[in-house]
């Protein structure tokens, strides 16, 4: 690289810029955009991972975190942790909660000590000393609850409400927990119910088996080394069987479904930014069409084609830097603008700021984007050769050399491997960006095939037809270009839509119709009896399917530490903290063994497991394997006799593992019930049941999915807000595209207003191109964004598929009339322009 | 000077393949100026492209200043071009985001002059065009542009000059001082001039005529 050919070219360039960016405002708008909408995902998502990070002891609730199910630890333990710092513990369940008039509702009840909280404050309303608020007054202790309670059971505050066989009085409402796990994850089942231990020893729902977690914190003194003291602890106690977590992996699951759903929403953002490339690409090839003679000129005065280059591309790469400031600076901007009001409706601690990786990934992204749509309109047109200038003689310019090529295709292998690299998910990027190039691969084919079929049309007699028709292929048109950016920005908008609504009605509608209506959990192994002729006797059930429920956790598989083994990443939950587990003699209702053989009904030998055939699938392991299960800190090794086809979806009671009889029955355990009612039966078996067993909660499925479409509705909102960038690039290059043709249509309205043509007829000629350019475009865009819809529905998600047609045409007919509008506003203007000023300068 | 010995050239046009030279002989001799004369499509500006290394001869020898062009490439053709030709248009063709002066040193800049903007400047002077330095092209009036482009052309020291109808696009009276400027600055810089031009009167102020016509040349006054 020659560097006094550079200096040359720099000065070449920043002659040409000074001017203004005139022809470069759609080329800076396409990049800022794309470039803006990924810094504004990573800044955010890098906010949320700093405020999780920062408030790690407050969400923890402590240095470090000791979680069992089922238990508590021994006083060795206790007495062990209290000399090393100050501990804390938490004992939390789910139960009812009854009002005097016996209305009921489910609860995340919380038991504290008295030295909870270690970290942060709650917040309370009115702000009651903890002593006050939990102190037994007459024969009822007190609670704070989540306001919800209160709406629930039409209480206010100061009523009572008995939980198992105590009764409290609520004397604060919850505002704020430092805690709040649940609350972080963005499901909870049950409003938060806060009580102190010593109220709960009184209640008698701890009972053996009963779904009860145990959580020890522990502040331990400053300047302690965290690693130092787990791995100590680790060693000190391996064989305990509980959780452990430090404050500085606190929210590992929340980040880890920060990580995904940052990852999804900067893919759709990149499809934004690959489509404002489009715009980029078009910008370049109109701009310097403009430059053509400029560059005949330079080589008339001898400047090499290097050169010429050079110019050129620092040019472009300065115009590159201007829309990446831009860009970066509005998606950093955001959240520090709106940083109070993002925290308030964030569901998890927000700590807005500048933060430099995402700024720079955004900015990588937007130069190898640039770059990689911009190189080739700009090295054809430095092949223009200088006869060009002669008027005689034109040619067209040569196909750009191989360093071009080379250059281009080390562009999109730089972008592609940059996007790969920077995502969690490799695979699924990997799937993305194979997908945005057949995309834009059927999009140009598709174009290309308008405008020769286009073309070959002549058999219509009505002008205004043929005209509209003649423009969609003439040289110079438009028509591949609009119908590939703006029907990529629609396909991904359809496609996304399509998604969703098929997921929330899955949600509202299709699954209640085969899902249970009840689930009842902590039935008691000598309330069964009693539990299961009440719902029989009632009339109203249509089916109950009851089953033991244990926790235990998968240690080791054949032998080798569980963590070691690679595992598929939509599996990876299973080995995850403790799982539920059941034990049964025959196969569940509409069980399918796909390998091995369930156990005979009287089978009494070694322990035995019925295996999810996905989950070992994921985990390379097959009938005859062995799993070592944790199960109330005992390790059991278990060998896997056959693995089942499990329907989740259907929302009945499944257990990855299903142990064999003949062992675990003796284990402390509870049972669970699903229970469907008839249809038209309004039989409040709810309250028959928590009536009679107080201890038993009730958990309605309705509100379960309310929870979660409630959650849909919130992440629809940030993956359709994502989309509609897509289509506002499509339209952004839609709107370069018009411009680009801008003075072609003043001149052709002129002139067929010089030749007799009416003003309407010029109209209809222009409102009938465009008209089919939206019907071509939209169709297209329906066709393949439903098809990539259901690809994710019936392949990814495995679900069942329903179409969406209203939602598809809705959005297809407004993104229609949007180019149609678009198209007619650029064209306006070309209507109303006199033919002589214009036929004078030409 | 410049040597064309039976120069051919064909090109494929969207028509078919079109003869446009067909055996040109030619030697021009420095400080010589000539004009050629033709009919539109006889093949004049495809000499002048040949000449300034801008086409390539389908055959036949064209040496320019004693450089055999059918040996050089792109580049090489582009770097002789700055250090041998100067090139007049019809339609000035000067660099509309740069100012006179700019335009006018942009050759010696290319040629790495660290005295460009020095040179320019005398250049325009010369060209009486001290007071429009500054200015860019579309501030400037046909006449002054075509100017500029003279002084552009002078100023990077060619030895030939190269004028395609240098003034079709202007007025008569303003044609004629951009003429006389430019023999005066050929006799100067004892430029060899080839001159393409329709107007009769203005190929009678050249040394010599040349007529072409489908490609060959009719009619040569320099000829024994």
């Amino acid at each position: 690289m020659n560097t006094s050919n550079i200096k040359l070219a720099a000065k070449f360039a920043s002659r040409d810029i000074r001017g203004g960016f005139k022809g470069f405002k759609v080329f800076i708008a396409c990049l800022a955009i794309g470039v803006g909408s990924i810094a504004l995902v990573g800044s955010m998502s890098q906010g949320i991972v700093v405020g999780l990070k920062n408030d790690g002891q407050k969400i923890l609730g402590g240095d470090i975190s000791l979680k069992l199910a089922h238990r508590a630890i021994s006083k060795t333990h206790i007495q062990w942790l209290e000399e090393k710092g100050d501990l804390s513990s938490i004992v939390s369940m789910r139960s009812m909660a009854f009002s005097a008039t016996e209305k009921r509702t489910l609860i995340n009840l919380k038991a504290v000590d008295k030295a909870y909280p270690l970290y942060g404050s709650l917040k309370l309303k009115p702000d009651l000393p903890t002593k006050e608020l939990f102190a037994q007054r007459a024969d009822a202790w007190g609670a704070a609850v989540n306001s919800v309670i209160l709406d629930r059971l039409d209480l206010k505050l100061n009523d009572y409400v008995s939980v198992g066989k105590t009764s409290f009085q609520i004397r604060a409402i919850l505002e704020k927990e430092p805690d709040p796990m649940g609350g972080v994850r963005g499901i909870t089942l049950g409003p938060r119910f806060l009580v102190s231990q010593d109220s709960l020893k009184t209640t008698g729902l701890v009972k053996r088996g009963a779904q009860v977690t145990y959580d020890y914190r522990l502040r331990l003194p400053l300047g302690t080394d965290i690693a130092i003291f787990r791995k100590n602890l680790e060693q000190t106690f391996p064989n305990v069987g509980w959780r452990i977590r430090d404050r500085t992996r606190a929210t590992v699951g929340v980040e880890r479904v920060l990580r995904r759903t940052t990852q999804f929403v900067t893919l759709v953002a990149l499809a934004a930014l690959l489509i404002g490339g489009v715009g980029v690409s078009n910008a370049t090839r109109s701009y310097m069409a403009e430059k053509t003679n400029s560059i005949a000129t330079l080589k008339c005065l001898g400047a090499s084609q290097r050169l010429i280059f050079y110019f050129y591309t620092i040019e472009l790469i300065f115009i590159t830097f201007i829309a990446t400031i831009l860009g970066i600076a509005f998606g950093a901007a955001i959240p520090l603008l709106f940083a109070n009001t993002l925290s308030s409706i964030l569901p998890v601690p927000f700590d807005a700021g500048i933060y430099p990786k995402p700024i720079l990934f955004a900015a990588i992204f937007g130069f190898l984007t640039a770059f990689s749509f911009f190189i080739w309109p700009l090295a054809r047109a430095c092949e223009t050769p200088p006869g060009a200038l002669f008027r005689s003689i034109f040619r067209r310019a040569r196909f750009p050399n191989k360093k071009i090529i080379f250059a281009l295709i080390a562009g999109i292998i730089a972008l592609s491997a940059f996007a790969i690299n920077t995502a969690q998910d490799k695979t699924i990027a990997s799937w993305f960006l194979l997908g945005s190039s057949a995309s834009f691969l059927i999009f140009f084919w598709i174009g290309k095939l308008v405008e020769w079929a286009a073309s070959k049309f002549n058999g219509c007699r009505n002008t205004e037809i043929r005209l509209a028709i003649a423009n969609l292929h003439r040289p110079g048109a438009q028509t591949s270009n609009i119908i590939l950016s703006v029907g990529l920005g629609l396909t991904v908008l359809v496609a996304v839509l399509v998604v969703e609504n098929n997921i929330t009605r899955q949600l509202k509608t299709n699954l209640p119709e085969r899902a249970p209506d009840y689930y009842f959990i902590d039935i008691q192994p000598n309330q069964v009896e009693e539990f299961d002729s009440i719902i029989k006797s009632s009339g109203s059930v249509d089916i109950l399917d009851r089953v033991p429920m244990l926790r235990g956790r998968i240690l080791e598989i054949n032998g080798l530490d569980s963590h070691k083994v690679k595992v598929a990443a939509n599996k990876r939950w299973v080995l995850r903290n403790d799982r539920g587990l059941t034990w049964a003699r025959t196969p569940p209702m509409g069980a399918s063994i796909v390998a091995g053989e369930w156990w005979p009904s009287d089978y009494d030998g070694p322990p035995l497991i019925s295996f999810d055939a996905e989950a070992a699938q994921a985990m390379g392991i097959g009938v005859g394997d062995t799993l070592t299960i944790d199960i109330l800190g005992r390790p059991i090794i278990a060998t896997i006799s056959s693995l089942r086809k499990i329907q989740w979806q259907n929302l009945g009671i499944n257990f990855v593992i299903i142990f064999s009889p003949g062992f675990i029955e003796h284990a402390p355990q509870t049972h669970i019930a699903a229970v469907r009612m008839a249809k038209d039966e309004d039989t409040d078996i709810e309250k028959i049941v928590t009536s009679k067993f107080r201890n038993i909660s009730a958990v309605r499925v309705r509100d379960v999915l309310d929870t979660l479409s409630n959650l849909m509705v919130k992440v629809g909102w940030s993956i359709r807000a994502a989309a509609i960038i897509t289509l506002i690039s499509g339209i952004l290059v839609l709107g370069g595209a018009i411009a680009a043709t801008h003075h072609r249509r003043i001149y052709d309205a002129v002139i067929l207003k010089v030749l007799g043509a009416q003003r309407y007829q010029v109209s209809l000629s222009f409102l009938l191109e465009y008209g089919l350019l939206a019907f071509a475009t939209a169709s297209i865009a329906a066709f393949i964004g439903s098809a990539a819809g259901w690809a994710v529905i019936t392949q990814v998600m495995r679900s069942d598929w329903l179409p969406a047609w209203g939602a598809v045409l809705s959005t297809v007919s407004c993104a229609s009339i949007l180019i149609l509008i678009g198209g007619l506003i650029g064209t306006w203007q070309a209507l109303g322009r006199k033919a002589a000023p214009i036929l004078r300068n030409d | 000077m410049i040597l064309l010995e039976d120069v051919h050239l064909t090109l494929d046009g969207p028509s078919g393949v079109i003869n446009i030279l067909k055996g040109l002989d030619l030697h021009i001799s420095p400080g010589e100026t000539t004009s050629v004369v033709g009919p539109s499509g006889s093949g004049k500006t495809s000499m002048m492209m040949i000449i300034a290394g801008l086409e390539k001869s389908t055959s036949g020898k064209v040496e320019v200043n004693g450089q055999d062009l059918s040996k050089l490439g792109e580049d090489g053709l582009a770097a002789f071009r700055r250090e041998n030709i100067g090139i007049i248009f019809q339609n000035f063709h000067l660099i509309p985001t740069m100012s006179a002066l700019e335009n006018v040193a942009v050759p010696a800049e290319i040629a790495g002059a660290e005295d460009a903007f020095e040179r320019a400047r005398v250049s325009l002077e010369s060209v009486g065009l001290k007071h429009r330095i500054e200015h860019y092209p579309g501030q400037l009036s046909g006449g002054e542009q075509q100017r500029v482009a003279l002084a552009r052309a002078f100023s990077s020291g060619a030895k030939i000059l190269l004028a395609d109808e240098p003034t079709g696009n202007l007025d008569r009276e303003t044609g004629t001082m951009i003429i006389d400027l430019l023999f005066n600055l050929s006799s100067e810089h004892n430029t060899s001039l080839v001159l393409i031009t329709h107007d009769p009167q203005i190929a009678a102020k050249s040394d010599r005529q040349i007529g072409l016509r489908d490609g060959q040349i009719i009619h040569d006054s320099g000829s024994p």
